[in-house]
């Protein structure tokens, strides 16, 4: 008993003091991405500082005489900037939690270092918590740069210093599950821009699944206060909860200052005041268990036995299947037939519980509702854009890291036959959640919910913009060596066009020509035409709006309403520049290939 | 078949081959001989078209590694000393897939990888993952990859690297018998005594100069290293074997002579090789002979001494 309460007192020095850490940490130290990074955050912060401070001096009157309104205008403008940099460093940070330890202990094992830690008494759980203690200390880092700047603002006033530490505990809360998750997944997945999406996907669904859940319990009613035995408000306090799973949610509640339910007392009423708390221990709840269970996952790896010899019958009749469909593109056979999933029944799991999930939807919301048609087109463009932004980050980076880059340069295949293969592949590869995707619009259209016409149109849309950062993937792939690196510059390139350029936009008008003006119509138009987001918007609109047999046939193309030939260019022409952009990093790809790709001739 | 005309390929300030020059005819089986970091790998990677030298050309059977890249590949076969493997594929897939990068018809391919797989002894493995083979069994298997199109040159780095040695003969012997096959070969190995049975030619290699590029025989030549010979002397007769070793030294046909504990170890002067010179000198003293014991000359010698000698 006393042994054990030892090994109990003993275990967070023995966790955290462990080999594993310290060189993460001194790795960590010498690598330029670690200083790049933290550069960036900080430029990104700088940016934000400006542009909310361009807005507010633009659109306030701050040359006033009176110096009330000024101090009034002083004081809003202080509370801008503060929640500005609290919302870029909460996003920052939650998505960099899969990012940072989706390769790491994939690296291990492609690098043959698993099998050496395997013989060392480091424990499993050592090398997770070191590994992902590492990573933290970099997340404080970031974090920690933030704090001059909000320190400053504090003086001024603005936002309470518990919103701000709401702000910092839950975003390191939420990146502390990212990076568990992203732990857990790289534990046993091959390559890291597959854990890097899982991670991703598991966040949101663990963040913003509960939320969904109980936004559609209570708009439906699901439960019965008075049966139950519980007051209305008690119940209506649990829905509340489903919210505070998601931290962006439960940031905004804390922002707007709404007060909790009554009925609660003492400590109760202590916590239902800082739903922050409630959401941050949650998080790190979550976080905790997931660690644990990715420990065992690595001792698995660490113990697993090799597994040799033939394969199964089964796997003889595939294997034999699968050879041929081998003809005279190689690299893409091999890409295009390679598993997406490690085991056949991760498939089916990810496949059940995506069923499950929309049948559910399908059954409560319906075919006849709009917003759910909007959801989906939104949902789906998002998630085969991310896909696709994965997809070929791996596709050199993860030949180099397992030496075979050499070996695949030494065949006859050209240049152009190899990257174009791996495109094409990634592409194959997307074809069963495309169709998904494709599926709910067709059944839609064919129940007449909305038009045949404009969901033909959907793949115009789509299907450019994966193309775009598929090959831009390829091309991050070829420039950088690790598979993170290429996954989180096409990440960055991803949020830049569809988030960045909007916000650059909105700058360069209020600085250059002092707000949008007369010029609001045509930038608006643009920016529309220019955002696939905007435009599926817009597509969707219009195929809700006919299905439901609305005399209104117009296009909206931002505050403009179109004709089809109209919005078809429009669509052209959004098509067209991500066309145009997928064969420009193609190119760029090609000449990288040839001047840094590993042949001499 | 390969012309290596004064190439040089520096890595910052780290010149990794300096100046290399060497000529290798169709069928040779080249040892390639040096210490760790010497330049052996980044001279086979210049071969291979992987990298482009800074200066000096390199010809494979007439074509240019700078210039015809495409035409080279395609008669090369190339095993770098670390092995990369596609994890998710089949020993028979990853052979298809090679054969079919080297554009062999789809037809010819079935025949082609049984072939290779006889060859390397991997037809029981034809089904196995490539992940769960040893890592001998992976060695075979480039060897296996870098036949399938049947090249005219191998380029080989280190393939017996991490072998057993019922493996290693048998690798041995393949490369033995594709070197009869008319195949030229390049091997890299720090198993000397491997290189030095099977390589008609040896070159030895040190901070990217070649030191040495010949026969083995021409190496032994080159550092004055002549026939060794142990002799053990039945001494019940109270033979004084320091006196018999001074007195045989002196013959200008032996290079050096010494008393062991139960005999002499004699080793012949250079150009001479008829172990009978020492048989005539032992009788001549009337040394009665119980064993008479010749010492293959070693490639290990060759390699100590040339590259301590000259570079370090």
């Amino acid at each position: 008993m006393t042994a054990a309460l030892r090994r109990l007192a003993t275990l967070p020095r023995r966790l955290l003091v462990n080999p594993i850490l310290a060189r993460e940490l001194r790795v960590a130290g010498r690598r330029r991405s670690t200083y790049i990074t933290r550069a960036g955050f900080a430029l990104l912060l700088a940016f934000g500082i400006v542009f909310v401070l361009l807005t507010m001096t633009r659109s306030s009157g701050w040359g006033g005489d009176s110096v009330v309104y000024r101090a009034q205008e002083l004081t809003r403008t202080v509370q801008f900037l503060t929640f500005a940099l609290l919302w870029i460093g909460f996003a920052c940070l939650a998505l960099l939690g899969p990012v940072l330890t989706a390769g790491s202990i994939c690296d291990e094992r492609r690098a043959r270092t698993l099998d050496t830690l395997a013989t060392t008494p480091i424990t499993p759980l050592q090398i997770v918590v070191g590994k992902l203690t590492a990573r933290m200390q970099e997340a404080v880092t970031l974090a920690l740069i933030a704090a001059p700047a909000l320190l400053a603002l504090r003086v001024f006033g603005g936002v309470p210093g518990e919103t701000i530490l709401a702000f910092v505990a839950v975003a390191l809360a939420t990146i502390y599950l990212g990076a568990a998750l992203g732990i857990w997944f790289s534990s046993w997945h091959r390559g890291s821009a597959g854990a890097t999406v899982y991670a991703f996907l598991t966040l949101g669904l663990l963040t913003v699944g509960p939320t969904i859940i109980a936004a559609v319990a209570r708009t439906q009613n699901y439960f019965n206060a008075a049966a139950l035995g519980i007051p209305q408000e008690w119940l209506a306090w649990i829905f509340n909860a489903g919210f505070l799973a998601c931290p962006p949610v439960v940031l905004v509640i804390e922002m707007s200052g709404a007060q909790p339910p009554g009925g609660f007392g003492g400590v109760t009423a202590w916590l239902a005041h800082r739903r922050w708390l409630l959401t941050t221990l949650w998080l790190v709840l979550q976080a905790t268990a997931v660690v644990l269970i990715a420990a065992r996952s690595v001792r698995v790896q660490l113990t697993k036995a090799e597994e040799g010899g033939a394969v199964k019958p089964a796997q003889a009749g595939r294997e034999s299947k699968r050879l041929a469909k081998l003809r005279g593109t190689p690299v893409y056979w091999r890409e295009s037939t390679a598993a997406v999933f490690p085991k056949r029944w991760h498939m089916f799991v990810v496949l059940g519980v995506l069923a499950a999930f929309l049948g559910w939807a399908y059954a409560e919301i319906g075919m006849d509702e709009g917003s759910f048609h909007q959801l989906i087109g939104f949902s789906g463009l998002a998630l085969l854009t991310l896909l696709a932004a994965v997809s070929t980050t791996g596709a050199i980076a993860s030949e180099r890291e397992a030496r075979t880059w050499e070996v695949l340069l030494t065949v006859p295949l050209s240049g152009w036959h190899i990257l174009a293969s791996k495109i094409a592949a990634a592409l194959r590869r997307l074809i069963l959640p495309g169709a998904l995707f494709m599926l709910h619009f067709i059944v839609a259209a064919a129940m007449g919910h909305v038009v045949a016409h404009d969901v033909l149109l959907i793949p115009v849309v789509v299907l450019p913009v994966m193309l775009f950062y598929l090959a831009s993937g390829l091309f991050f792939s070829l420039a950088f060596k690790k598979i993170i690196t290429a996954v989180a510059c096409n990440i960055i390139l991803l949020i830049t066009l569809w988030i960045g350029v909007l916000v650059m936009a909105i700058v360069v008008m209020q600085v250059a020509f002092d707000g949008f003006g007369t010029g609001e119509d045509i930038v608006g138009t643009a920016l529309f035409i220019y955002h696939p987001v905007a435009m599926l918007a817009g597509l969707i609109e219009h195929a809700i709006d006919a299905g439901a047999g609305a005399r209104f046939t117009q296009y909206q193309l931002a505050n403009e309403s179109v004709s089809l030939p109209v919005f078809a260019i429009a669509l052209g022409a959004q098509a067209g520049f991500h066309l145009l952009g997928a064969a420009l990093f193609l190119k760029l790809s090609l000449s990288l290939f040839r001047a840094r790709g590993g042949r001499a001739s | 078949m390969i012309e290596i005309s004064a190439i040089r390929k520096t890595f910052g300030d780290l010149v990794a081959v300096d100046d290399l020059t060497l000529n290798l005819d169709a069928g040779q089986i080249f040892g390639f001989i040096g210490p760790n970091g010497a330049g052996k790998s980044t001279t086979m990677k210049i071969l291979a078209c992987l990298l482009r030298a800074d200066a000096g050309t390199a010809r494979v059977d007439g074509m240019d590694t700078r210039f015809e890249g495409d035409r080279i590949r395609r008669i090369i076969g190339y095993m770098p000393d670390f092995l990369g493997v596609y994890h998710d594929l089949t020993v028979d897939e990853y052979l298809h897939f090679f054969a079919a990068a080297y554009g062999l018809p789809r037809k010819k391919r079935r025949a082609t990888v049984d072939g290779v797989l006889e060859l390397t002894d991997l037809t029981a493995k034809r089904t196995a993952m490539v992940d769960s083979l040893s890592r001998g069994m992976q060695q075979r298997l480039g060897v296996a990859r870098v036949l399938v199109h049947d090249p005219k040159v191998l380029l080989l780095d280190e393939p017996a690297s991490g072998l057993d040695p019922r493996a290693r003969i048998e690798m041995r012997e393949l490369l033995t018998e594709l070197g009869r096959m008319g195949k030229t070969l390049i091997v890299s190995s720090h198993i000397l005594s491997e290189l030095a049975e099977m390589s008609t030619s040896i070159g030895i290699i040190e901070k990217g100069k070649l030191l040495f590029a010949g026969s083995i025989d021409d190496a032994y030549a080159r550092i004055g290293r002549g026939h060794r010979i142990l002799v053990t002397i039945e001494t019940e007769g109270g033979a004084d074997l320091q006196a018999a070793a001074a007195a045989i030294a002196r013959d200008e046909r032996i290079a050096g002579a010494s008393a062991t504990d139960t005999g002499l170890d004699v080793t012949l002067a250079p150009g001479h090789t008829s172990h009978h010179t020492v048989v005539e000198l032992l009788l001549a003293r009337e040394l009665r002979i119980a064993s008479f014991t010749p010492q293959a000359p070693r490639l290990e010698d060759a390699f100590i001494t040339l590259t301590k000698g000259e570079l370090q």
